[in-house]
């Protein structure tokens, strides 16, 4: 391929790793981030300064290194932009990585609804937008906002795991 | 769970925690084994199967003789005994019915007119219509039913029929007599039946590797013997029966 040809087998396993390493948990990561700061540009630049550093100590355990110097990354961040403020909720590493995972596969389904679905869902329920707004916003009738909120949350409750089915349900 | 859809859905912003884009600001490159991988997993699986398919379709099967005569059952049902030192081969999955062979064996192929038996040597190459028959280095001797008999690359070639036998010399298909045992050491015995005496001593001239000679050759013998009796015994049976002197030259 172009650029770099001369490559040695170290180095393609080496680059595979880090891949898989980006692939599978570069968004849990940044939602991880984004629990702390609630602010998603903030959060992916820890997330990408924090793969950054990875690069130059080659950590034993790259995952449980990046999600603490995920988490300290946060913590200071926080500070320096509210200093009086009280810490988050604190989590166990393995359920913080836990949660994270499913945040990302939520975050996931979200981003593969239908453009209109998703624009009637989040404008919804992030924007706090009432169904005649969403309606004058998108230049579609309430009845076809409240249906594509359904047929949204519909999608979600299929892909994701049975557990959470029930408490949509309710939602 | 609840507490996690709130939170995706509060904080939801469109394009960004791509995996990708995080890999390239921070690599400064695009991932790339990402696009290369599956093709190399679809070449290698490609060239795996093909690979087992051709040894697959290749597969030779080979039977060999090596201090006793052996006979073996071919994958289309006939039957074949190799003489000692022989050897038989050929490739089930391309045709069962195509042998090749390296040195004597005694064929009985089973009849199969959609689909010829055929027998390639260094130099003949023959194609059977159904039979009996025996195959030493150039030479042909046929039993029963009757046989195509060709020089080794050349399709033109002359029928042998039961009783009949043939030779390659110098390239070209012969008939000529037929011995009364050509594949003794198959079937186990001499068999006679009213034989010149001339013919009878030639044959276990040749079987015994010696030169036997008698000065009363216009006799005519039937009998039968053992492949396995000494030389002496068959010759003073035959001295018994005949009232003749046979002389063996070493």
């Amino acid at each position: 391929m172009t650029g770099n040809s001369t490559i040695s087998l170290f180095g393609i396993l080496y680059i595979m790793e880090l891949e898989k390493l980006f692939k599978e948990y570069y968004r849990p990561l940044c939602l991880y981030a984004l629990r702390f700061t609630l602010d998603a540009d903030a959060a992916e630049d820890i997330v990408q300064e924090c793969f950054t550093a990875l690069l130059s100590h080659q950590a034993d355990k790259p995952v449980p290194y990046l999600y603490a110097s995920v988490r300290n990354r946060s913590l200071m961040w926080l500070r320096s932009r509210k200093p009086m403020e009280e810490l988050p909720e604190d989590l166990p590493m393995e359920d913080a990585i836990d949660r994270s995972m499913e945040d990302a596969r939520l975050w996931e389904a979200v981003e593969k609804l239908p453009l209109q679905r998703r624009k009637c869902l989040v404008m919804s329920k992030r924007d706090g937008m009432s169904y005649a707004d969403i309606a004058t916003e998108l230049g579609i009738s309430q009845n076809t906002v409240r249906n594509n909120i359904s047929k949204a949350l519909d999608t979600l409750r299929h892909t994701l795991p049975a557990s959470l089915n029930f408490i949509l349900l309710f939602f | 769970m609840k507490q996690s859809f709130d939170f995706v859905l509060t904080h939801f912003k469109d394009g960004v925690f791509d995996w990708k884009k995080g890999y390239h600001s921070v690599c400064g490159q695009k991932p790339r084994t990402f696009r290369i991988m599956p093709w190399l997993y679809a070449a290698a699986a490609v060239a795996l199967a093909a690979f087992i398919f051709v040894r697959y379709e290749n597969h030779t099967a080979r039977y060999l003789a090596y201090d006793t005569a052996q006979s073996f059952t071919l994958p289309d049902g006939s039957r074949v005994i190799l003489k000692p030192g022989s050897e038989l081969s050929l490739m089930p999955r391309r045709n069962p019915r195509s042998v090749e062979l390296t040195g004597t064996a005694l064929f009985s192929v089973v009849k199969d007119p959609q689909r010829p038996f055929t027998v390639k040597t260094d130099v003949s190459y023959t194609k059977v219509l159904g039979t009996v028959f025996h195959i030493a280095g150039s030479r042909l001797d046929v039993f029963e039913g009757k046989v195509l008999f060709c020089n080794a690359g050349n399709p033109e070639g002359i029928v042998v029929s039961a009783g009949e036998s043939a030779s390659i010399s110098e390239g070209e298909p012969l008939k000529d007599a037929q011995a009364p045992n050509p594949a003794v050491w198959a079937t186990g015995k001499f068999v006679y039946e009213d034989t010149p005496m001339e013919t009878v001593l030639e044959e276990l001239s040749a079987f015994f590797d010696t030169k036997l000679y008698c000065q009363d050759s216009g006799k005519r013998l039937t009998a039968e013997f053992a492949a396995g009796s000494s030389l002496e015994d068959i010759i003073g049976l035959i001295e018994t029966a005949l009232d003749v002197t046979i002389t063996i030259e070493k």
